[in-house]
């Protein structure tokens, strides 16, 4: 039996119940492993799982909000033979990597400001927060597994992986980003009407109602699908939500912010050049008031857009 | 501040482990228990510079357990804020996604900690392991159950965890004839679990002399103000008025206007800790007294209600009261038993919802409407009342969110229980060298009472994860702040 743990940084939940609900699959998986730690599941006291050398497998999921989140990922990460990095807040930072520009004093203060009451002083400690990271921003991971939370295509994926590994002791090319490796929008359901999708204007989400079966582009909705990785069957397209971008980009490494203001810029207003220019793109890509929580909602704490916040900040 | 006094010389505390702990604090002479909630995410922050109506999907990642609780509250948030009033098809769709968040997640937590809690009393191991080992027919109803509500939910939402639902004034996908008989054939089938379930909390909780014991303990009681949604006097999960009463059972604050909150739920942040104390708020911050402090949640729902809709719900609710001696509710471990209700509460609401043509057919959204600068949002999440605060510029976006959660609210209450059974832990400390198996799972049972979701409650923690094991420690340090024991 080889060793599996799952390791918890701040995480919401959801990566634990994605893993949790797969039932018979996982039965299967626990054929080859044996959990030596998961606090979802498992009884078994951090102490007594830190005492072990080594493990096979470390899935970690969520991010890295406090001191303690980063000591842990880091001892855990040190033991073991593959590294699986699960979840967007673990690849990407996701959703709370928003707060990636702010340190923990401004995070704080947003709440502190709002309350009735403050009482400083106790001297009670709590673990130090830091400024909020990915997984990836402390370790090389060998497995990414992004998702918000993980859904079926690459929760099986990574299966097949773990269980490959079980019998050969190999693992390829690392490392290995889960999902299929083109975008979201290659195999849409909602194919476009013309080979080329031309988006009429901006209009924001407050003041539409989305048609069911049309592109959301030709409709005018910011829809992230032309920008994101395939790591789901169309989830939120299919319920008639455009994707929002929870798989980040369709490339390790690159930006799916700029991929998606590109994708943008040639596809908006593009069949109608002179009345473009008589309505004003720029007042067009004006409306879009919100560019870090539209592009980058769950990668901000990887893309360009905080390096170079980073360096303005001499950090 | 009156009742509180700040507690000093405990720097030396370095030890973590798990994501909430219970710090037990003694200066010699009074005996405190804090609950601390370690984690820190912040989504107060992060909510700012957002297109509102991107709240709905950006706020409901505060929980992978109640991601449509907080789906749905922020929802009516933005529609407070844009003016807007959702058609009857998108208020009934929203409702009927709320009843299967509340029944799905009680389910779960009766399964996996309510039961083992109770049945398992006075053995090593109170988990649903256990449980499965001496109980394998009722401890497999949460497997079942679940397996059919994760379809359902995949179904209407897309995703189990942080779905796409919600759009400002409405909803983005209407149900289909399709979508109700599936999931008319799914509540048969949960249905018939449920009855397992009811019958094995009738024969082996609530007739058991355990139970009856603990219904008379001391520390298991909790005589505070109860807060919860009510539609007239009955029990209301989605959309009604927010009641308190309290601990006479007297009403005090019906409160019809989401934004007047803040006339009754007072927050306190204090450093030891990254969820806040939330208090009622004409009583004024009485810390670590039940005089000020508000309970949500299931118990205090059928506190500000007098009627539960459903006529299984509304037996079960007779019983309870019976065997209560009366309302109010005020000993936590019945909030179990109310868990029970509500699941019946829920099923049959499901099943009049199903039945009705008004959810099949109409407009999805409204837009019209007139936009305003402040936006408050209510619903009742699994765990009790939750609230979403949001304001917003004119060009439709946030500048401002205060999210304050069911486990933020019991808080407060959290504390005070488990300071009722510390003044026994310290005693055993400091006599025997170790507390009692007894008085730690007296700490146990307490915090599993509650059900707290420290995920919600800083927006946040950790724990979602611990919600299904409820890992917490207990420390014991002397007025030095010397560890006397940890567990």
């Amino acid at each position: 039996m080889l060793r599996l743990a799952v390791v918890p940084g701040a995480v919401c939940g959801g990566c634990d119940v994605a893993l949790a609900s797969l039932g018979e699959k996982l039965a299967k998986l626990l054929e080859y492993y044996e959990v030596v730690y998961w606090p979802t599941a498992v009884d078994r006291k951090l102490s007594e799982f830190l005492k072990l050398d080594s493990v096979d497998v470390l899935i970690h999921m969520g991010g890295i909000s406090t001191e303690e989140d980063a000591r842990l990922a880091r001892e855990v990460s040190a033991k073991a033979r593959v590294k699986v990095s699960f979840g967007t807040c673990s690849v990407y930072g996701d959703i709370p990597g928003l707060n990636s520009i702010y340190s923990p004093a401004e995070i704080r203060e947003s709440i502190a400001s709002q309350v009735d009451v403050r009482v400083e002083g106790d001297a009670l400690s709590l673990p130090q927060p830091v400024n909020y990271a990915a997984y990836t921003d402390l370790v090389e991971p060998d497995i990414l597994a992004p998702g918000c939370p993980p859904d079926d295509k690459v929760l099986d994926q990574l299966l097949e992986l773990l269980i490959r590994y079980a019998e050969t002791g190999k693992l390829e090319a690392r490392p290995v980003l889960l999902g299929d490796p083109e975008s979201l929008c290659s195999r849409c359901p909602r194919n476009p009407k013309t080979t080329k999708i031309v988006m009429p204007g901006i209009r924001r989400l407050y003041e539409v109602r989305p048609e069911e079966g049309r592109c959301f582009l030709e409709q005018g909705i910011l829809c992230m699908g032309p920008a994101t990785r395939a790591i789901c069957d169309h989830s939120c397209i299919k319920v008639n939500y455009p994707c929002t971008g929870c798989g980040g980009p369709v490339e390790y490494g690159s930006d799916s912010g700029l991929s998606m203001i590109s994708t943008l810029a040639s596809v908006l207003l593009v069949d109608s050049e002179k009345v473009a220019l008589e309505r004003g793109l720029a007042r067009e890509l004006d409306k879009i008031r919100d560019v870090v929580g539209s592009f980058y909602r769950y990668t901000l704490r990887k893309s360009s857009a905080y390096r170079l916040r980073v360096l303005r900040r001499g950090g | 501040m009156a009742g509180y006094r700040p507690i000093i010389a405990l720097d030396p505390v370095t030890l973590v482990e798990g994501v909430a702990r219970v710090v037990v604090v003694t200066d010699g002479r009074d005996v405190r228990a804090l609950y601390q909630i370690m984690e820190f995410r912040g989504f107060e922050k992060l909510a700012v510079g957002r297109h509102v109506e991107d709240l709905p999907k950006v706020m409901s990642a505060i929980c992978g357990f109640c991601s449509w609780s907080h789906h749905l509250v922020s929802g009516k948030a933005v529609d407070s804020l844009l003016g807007r009033r959702p058609p009857v098809r998108a208020r009934l769709t929203r409702t009927l996604l709320n009843y299967i968040q509340v029944l799905d997640s009680h389910l779960l937590h009766l399964t996996f900690i309510g039961l083992p809690d109770l049945v398992l009393w006075g053995e090593d191991r109170r988990d649903i392991v256990k449980l499965m080992s001496k109980n394998p027919g009722v401890a497999s109803i949460a497997l079942r159950t679940r397996s059919l509500l994760k379809k359902a939910e995949k179904r209407f939402v897309g995703k189990i965890q942080h779905g796409s639902l919600v759009l400002p004034g409405g909803v983005c996908r209407g149900l289909t004839e399709e979508d109700l008989a599936e999931l008319r054939s799914t509540l048969a089938e949960v249905g018939k679990a449920v009855e397992e379930l009811r019958r094995f909390f009738e024969e082996r909780i609530a007739r058991s002399g355990q139970f009856r014991r603990l219904l008379a303990r001391e520390d298991f009681s909790m005589r505070c103000y109860s807060m919860g949604l009510v539609r007239g006097d009955s029990l209301e999960l989605y959309d009604g008025t927010l009641r308190v009463v309290d601990s006479k059972g007297r009403v005090v604050e019906e409160v019809e206007d989401p934004a007047a909150y803040t006339n009754v739920v007072g927050e306190a942040l204090v450093s030891w800790n990254n969820a806040t104390l939330p208090y009622y708020k004409p009583a004024g911050p009485k810390f670590f007294s039940e005089e000020s402090t508000l309970m949500v949640g299931p118990l205090a729902r059928l506190n500000v209600a007098k009627e539960v809709p459903g006529e299984r719900a509304s037996e079960e609710y007779g019983k309870l009261i019976d065997a209560a001696g009366g309302k109010p509710l005020s000993n936590v471990v019945l909030y179990h038993w109310a868990r029970l209700v509500e699941v019946l509460h829920c099923l049959e609401m499901i099943e009049r919802l199903t039945e009705s043509r008004e959810l099949l057919e109409g407009e999805l959204v409204d837009l019209a409407g007139s936009p305003r600068s402040r936006g408050v949002g209510i619903v009742e999440a699994p765990r009790g009342t939750l609230i979403h605060d949001y304001s917003m510029d004119d060009r439709m976006v946030a500048t401002r969110a205060r999210v304050i959660t069911p486990t933020t609210i019991n808080n407060t209450a959290i504390n005070i229980s488990l300071g009722k059974a510390s003044a026994r832990l310290v005693e055993e400390v400091r006599s025997e060298g170790r507390p009692s198996p007894e008085t730690v799972a007296t700490f146990e049972s307490i915090i599993r009472s509650y059900d707290p979701c420290n995920s919600c409650a800083t927006h946040c923690v950790r724990v979602g994860s611990r919600e299904l094991s409820v890992s917490f420690r207990i420390v014991v340090l002397n007025e030095r702040g010397e560890v006397l024991w940890q567990g």
